[in-house]
């Protein structure tokens, strides 16, 4: 993408339940932000999961300079998976100049959500849904699983691998699950966009992964968002 | 007797246990005794065994439930099963003579052991309906824990409005307040 | 008016002969874990009723089930989905369902005749907020409900988990116990437990040397009753206080005699210790790490840990608490759990300080930082509480 097209870039982050999109979606977005791209704008669309979600890192996020278009937690206190409502400003998010990264949440079913979101009228409009896939997740624990699963979802635009056990993770995960990605990504003629990575990671891990895909560093911050 | 008397009275669901096992502890309250009284019964909706503990003292009672009666009345072959453990050595046992085929269910160590024709003198001289009555009056025949008439203004006190309607209902309920008293006192001496 | 139970239809062509193949090391959710677990242990069918926060138990049992001939039923309620639950089990089945806070009252009712048929259901609660609606996160005060809730002596087989692991390990243990023993079984975890992210080893228990206890129907059996067998005569309800009294009092027996053999705990370094701390479930985990900073900083504490909260591990918890100065017991509410220590330490006289915060998680360096409070007499309170 040329700079002019990556600061209006409008990405949606899609994948398993726990598999690791908010994660992702907030370092793009604090990414797309240090290449002094304004605005950027990072978009809460999980409209299930109560736990987990972005919302309770939304004060700290747009202090460091990024919009964030989310519910408070504390409005949306009690409904726990009954559901949450689609607060108004996200509906007219892909409608905004600027970078937009949307967190799709929950799963199979979030990719739907994307619908409810009000499309800019021109067909300019490219927005990137990229799936974002942990192979120690056993739901896309093998190449088949994982092509079976995006299949599942229809229409996407490239896959990210971020393989890992959580504190357990060790450079084995990753290595694997780059090979099962890149190799499901080769089945479905899709790119695989990054190998997301933990940063502690950074000396074991080069620039690129086994498969020669570029690596992502990851700063953690979703440890600090379960409620 | 010991104080308080024990009594425990069964029969077959509809034979009247229950009515008459109130009535007669009202009277030993109406007569200023300490009074206790707890029905039980099966899980049926129809018929099933029917029991009733009542207590008379003149102290308040301790617990509703007792080990051992001082009177078993049974009305029923199921009954005279049932109430089999509630006597002991110092049991008044009565139980109705129609009953066929308890020879082995009836208490071996009871003070006393009665067959009373309560069910025969009902049918043949007063009315099946007032089996019940008849059972009562032999129940304060055996114990004392109230006098005659005491006995009939409790039954009046609870079926006068009966009576009104049918004054004879009152001389033949009366009058097998008697024949049950008798039928005791035919058997003590 | 009820619905057929639905053999769900595959989506996809795949078809594995087993869920899991020997063993993998995975990462996911507390609920995931359980469904994981439910699916190896070779559990048949799941009823459910969604409530915050161990819906994803039902979401992932019903992803994985079709794959697997497994069936689901949604029920209307809980009362219904416990009543089902017996009913599988009853068929035959093994059965299972899931659920928390009002959900977990509302079963009662079926697990109160659980208790009084001996039917082996299984039964996984993500203990939430108490009492009523509360908070759909987390709490330990379903402790109580979950071990005593019936009208009946509480004769469950309680085990409490503290990782994805245990939920996995004990959910598999729950069908063979259940089973074999037959008490209504349950596995008590909570929201937090049923939400974080950590990673296990999931295994196909024929990996690990567990062989999966069979099940048997109870009604509707072959052959004719009273002729080729016994006849099937299941009684939830007695005429006389008498009978009844007779058969709790058999239950009680057989209970205690089996007790035993289910009883699980950990107890660690308590034989010197100058403190040991008592938790179960999750708030297990901060104690022991509070533990590991307390003993770097040269303190004397130690660590007991109730793995099943019923049958109670009342004798090894009394010989560690023999051995040491004092005992702190903490829990996310207020005194449940620390009533069953308190039972099962009856005629003991060592002290009981408390840590009780209903509702509410707590970590390790609260526990370490008031231990070091109970130590230098801050809290000017015989025993220390809280």
């Amino acid at each position: 993408m040329t700079k002019g097209e990556i600061a209006q870039t409008k990405e949606a982050y899609v994948g398993e339940y726990a598999s690791g999109k908010s994660e992702v979606a907030i370092n793009r977005a604090l990414w797309l932000f240090e290449t002094g791209i304004r605005p950027v704008i990072l978009v809460d669309l999980d409209l299930v999961e109560p736990f987990y979600t972005l919302r309770p890192l939304k004060k700290e996020l747009e202090a460091r300079g990024i919009k964030v278009l989310a519910w408070e937690t504390l409005n949306t206190i009690g409904l726990g998976e009954t559901g949450n409502l689609l607060q108004p400003v996200v509906r007219w998010a892909l409608r905004r100049e600027g970078a937009v990264v949307i967190d799709v949440g929950y799963g199979v079913a979030g990719i739907e959500k994307l619908r409810l979101l009000e499309r800019p009228a021109f067909e300019r409009e490219s927005l990137k849904i990229y799936v974002v896939i942990n192979i120690a997740r056993p739901m896309t624990g093998d190449v088949e699983a994982v092509v079976d699963y995006v299949r599942a979802l229809g229409a996407v635009h490239g896959l990210i691998n971020n393989s890992h056990w959580g504190d357990d993770t060790e450079p084995a995960i990753i290595h694997e699950g780059a090979q099962v990605v890149t190799k499901a990504a080769k089945i479905l003629g899709l790119p695989v966009i990054w190998t997301t990575v933990d940063q502690k990671w950074q000396k074991e891990i080069g620039s690129y992964d086994v498969c020669g895909n570029p690596v992502f560093f990851l700063k953690r911050y979703m440890p600090r968002a379960f409620w | 007797m010991e104080n308080p008397v024990k009594i425990a009275l069964a029969g077959e669901g509809g034979q009247g246990v229950q009515s008459v096992a109130g009535i007669m502890v009202e009277a030993a309250n109406d007569s200023g005794k300490e009074a206790l009284y707890i029905p039980n019964f099966g899980v049926e909706q129809r018929g099933g065994v029917s029991v009733a503990f009542c207590q008379i003292g003149d102290e308040k009672i301790g617990s509703p439930k007792f080990k051992k009666a001082d009177l078993v009345i049974a009305l029923s072959d199921r009954a005279v099963r049932r109430t089999r453990q509630y006597a002991d050595q110092n049991t008044v046992y009565l139980y109705d003579a129609s009953i066929k085929g308890v020879e082995d269910g009836l208490p071996q160590e009871a003070k006393k052991v009665m067959a009373i024709p309560a069910l025969e003198i009902a049918k043949k001289e007063l009315h099946p309906r007032v089996f019940n009555v008849i059972i009562m009056g032999a129940a304060i025949e055996a114990t004392k824990i109230v006098g005659m008439e005491q006995a009939k203004k409790a039954v009046e006190k609870r079926l006068g409005y009966k009576f009104v309607q049918n004054p004879k209902l009152r001389e033949l309920n009366f009058k097998a307040l008697e024949e049950g008293a008798e039928l005791v006192r035919a058997q003590e001496a | 008016m009820s619905m057929p139970a639905v053999e769900l239809e595959a989506k996809t062509q795949r078809k594995q002969a087993k869920p899991i193949e020997g063993v993998k090391k995975v990462f996911m959710t507390g609920n995931e874990s359980v469904a994981w677990a439910a699916l190896a242990a070779g559990a048949e069918i799941m009823y459910g009723y969604p409530i915050t926060p161990q819906n994803e138990i039902m979401h992932y049992w019903t992803r994985l089930a079709p794959r697997y001939g497994k069936q689901f039923l949604q029920t209307e309620d809980e009362i219904s989905a416990g009543f089902t639950t017996c009913g599988g089990v009853l068929a035959g089945k093994r059965a299972f369902t899931a659920t928390a806070g009002p959900g977990n009252i509302l079963m009662q009712e079926s697990m109160s005749m659980a208790e009084m048929l001996r039917l082996p259901t299984v039964v996984i609660v993500q203990q939430r907020g108490g009492p009523s609606t509360a908070t759909v996160i987390y709490s330990q005060q379903e402790t109580t409900l979950t071990c005593f809730g019936g009208n009946g002596e509480g004769l469950r087989i309680v085990y409490s988990s503290s990782s994805h692991q245990d939920l996995f390990d004990y959910t598999i243990k729950a069908f063979n116990t259940a089973w074999k023993y037959r008490f209504p079984t349950f596995v008590l975890g909570d929201g937090y437990q049923a939400k974080m992210r950590e990673s296990l080893h999931i295994y196909d228990p024929a990996a690990k040397g567990i062989k999966m206890e069979k099940t048997v129907p109870f009604v509707g059996q072959e052959g004719m009753p009273g002729v080729d067998r016994a006849p099937a005569h299941l009684r939830n309800t007695f005429n006389t206080e008498e009978e009844l009294l007779e058969v709790i009092t058999g239950y009680v027996a057989e209970y205690q005699k089996i007790a035993p053999e289910i009883i699980e705990y950990e107890v660690i370094e308590t034989a010197d210790a100058e403190i040991v701390l008592v938790a179960h479930g999750i708030v297990a985990r901060a104690a022991w790490a509070a533990v590991r900073a307390l003993r770097n900083k040269g303190v004397r504490a130690g660590f007991f840990r109730p793995i099943t909260l019923r049958p109670f591990p009342a004798e090894q918890l009394r010989k560690a608490a023999r051995t040491a100065k004092k005992l702190l017991v903490a829990e996310s509410a207020q005194g449940q759990l620390l009533k069953l220590v308190q039972e099962a330490l009856y005629g003991e006289t060592v002290p009981i300080a408390t840590y009780l915060m209903p509702g509410q998680g707590i970590t390790a360096e609260e526990l370490s930082d008031y231990v070091m409070e109970l130590r230098s007499n801050k809290t000017n309170r015989e025993g220390g509480s809280r």
